[in-house]
């Protein structure tokens, strides 16, 4: 529980307003390409309701999962998290619809779908945004330390009392590390749309795509992965782990590939939405992927750190 | 569920449940209502004006369809004495239910003539 409680047990209202805050800040931070980029518009009216009503329950599975493991308060229950998750949403179908009418692309004349479009549209980036901010933009707040501090020595001291003991241990201690690792493929899977999402409705990837040669494809693939292994273990990046000797080569290329794994699905994901898979050869699907998985592993490994 | 949410909170939460409800609401009955239709464009001319020794005529694209129509060529006729004018001009996109406005203009009084519009092409996104 964060350190100053009211006598009631709630956190004081200026407190939840700073949060709020912060919520607001990212969400804008994270989002304002998007909001900017005509092809997001375009597509809030030309994509069918059932897919529209898709992309949002993809959001809130992403944002459940986000706030679950990289959330404030590490011991909120699931019902705890749904109603962060709901609220960040809200703020971004708020904010998303200010900011979509501030820049003239939602007016009173329109009809409804094509506004309820461009905004939902929109608020899903701006929701992710939000919870990324809500929990990574404080820092120096002492509430923040204690959560990030108290994982880790937890697994310590559940380590050093497992070196003794029996078989029942190792299983919570797999159990523990499973866990861990189930966090990190979430965490990595939001910083992978976060960050792709920003181009993978652009006309751009497709004119990449269609005139990438296969030998570039594989370069840039290569490139994609270097750079994932670069931010994930070498330039203490963040709080990334620095290698070492009992750390092998096999567990550093284990993450890699489902670092790289994550990007490629989250790309196909968010290219399937955007509706650039529809009427072009498998081939030129593949190619658009790869091109999208090079910003999509950046924030995958990048927001895999965020949680260490 | 030991909660520690405070009345500011509550109300954020509230606001983000109604919203996100009626959103999600909206999107099931707009994907039970919408018709598996084509994008249908009807064209609608409006009372000429003269500017700079052109006639200007004012038009209105309605998209009746359940698609949206993308590039969307509109192209307006002028029959003078048995001469026909035309001017034409291309909407990037006419969203289902949505109306775009274009104008053409004319050298010769519509006034005089017949007037007639349609969209003469347009390619689903």
């Amino acid at each position: 529980m964060p350190p100053p409680e009211s006598p009631a047990g709630r956190r004081p209202v200026p407190e939840s307003l700073r949060e709020y805050g912060r919520g607001l800040a990212g969400g804008l931070l994270f989002s304002l390409p998007l909001l900017y980029t005509m092809e997001v518009w375009w597509t809030g009216f030309i994509v069918h309701p059932w897919t529209m009503i898709a992309y949002l329950a993809t959001t809130f599975l992403l944002l459940l999962g986000y706030n679950h493991y990289a959330g404030m308060r590490h011991e909120a229950t699931w019902a705890e998290v749904a109603i962060e998750s709901v609220e960040e949403m809200g703020i971004g179908l708020i904010v998303a619809a200010g900011v979509l009418y501030l820049l003239g692309r939602i007016t009173w004349e329109m009809p409804a779908t094509e506004i309820v479009g461009k905004i939902v549209i929109e608020a899903m980036t701006v929701a992710i945004g939000v919870s990324v901010g809500t929990a990574q933009l404080g820092g120096s707040g002492d509430e923040d330390e204690q959560a990030k501090q108290d994982s880790p020595s937890d697994d310590a001291d559940q380590d050093s009392g497992n070196a003794s003991s029996s078989s029942n241990a190792d299983q919570d201690d797999l159990a523990a590390q499973r866990q861990a690792l189930r966090g990190e493929l979430v965490i990595a899977f939001c910083g992978a749309v976060l960050f792709g999402s920003n181009v993978a409705p652009t006309e751009e990837i497709l004119q990449i795509a269609d005139e990438a040669s296969a030998a570039k494809l594989l370069a840039l693939a290569a490139f994609s992965i270097a750079t994932a292994g670069l931010i994930l273990f070498y330039i203490e990046f963040l709080k990334a782990d620095p290698p070492s000797p009992e750390r092998g080569t096999w567990v550093m290329v284990r993450h890699l590939g489902i670092t790289y794994a994550i990007a490629l699905a989250a790309s196909a994901l968010m290219l399937w939405f955007f509706q650039r898979f529809d009427g072009v050869s498998p081939g030129i699907a593949i190619a658009q992927t790869v091109v999208l998985a090079f910003p999509a592993v950046l924030g995958a490994s990048a927001g895999r750190l965020l949680i260490r | 569920m030991t909660t520690h949410k405070n009345w500011l909170e509550w109300c954020v939460f509230a606001v983000g449940l109604v919203l996100v409800c009626g959103t999600l609401g909206y999107l099931v009955y707009d994907a039970f209502t919408q018709e598996p239709l084509p994008p249908l464009l009807q064209v609608t001319l409006a009372e000429p004006y003269q500017h700079l020794g052109h006639y200007v005529v004012p038009v209105t694209v309605h998209n009746h369809g359940g698609g949206t129509a993308q590039q969307v060529l509109i192209r307006v006729t002028l029959r003078v004495d048995g001469e026909e004018e035309t001017a034409e001009f291309e909407l990037p996109h006419v969203p289902r239910q949505s109306d775009r406005h274009g104008f053409v203009t004319f050298d010769r009084d519509p006034a005089q003539g017949e007037l007639s519009g349609r969209a003469v092409g347009y390619e689903r996104p």
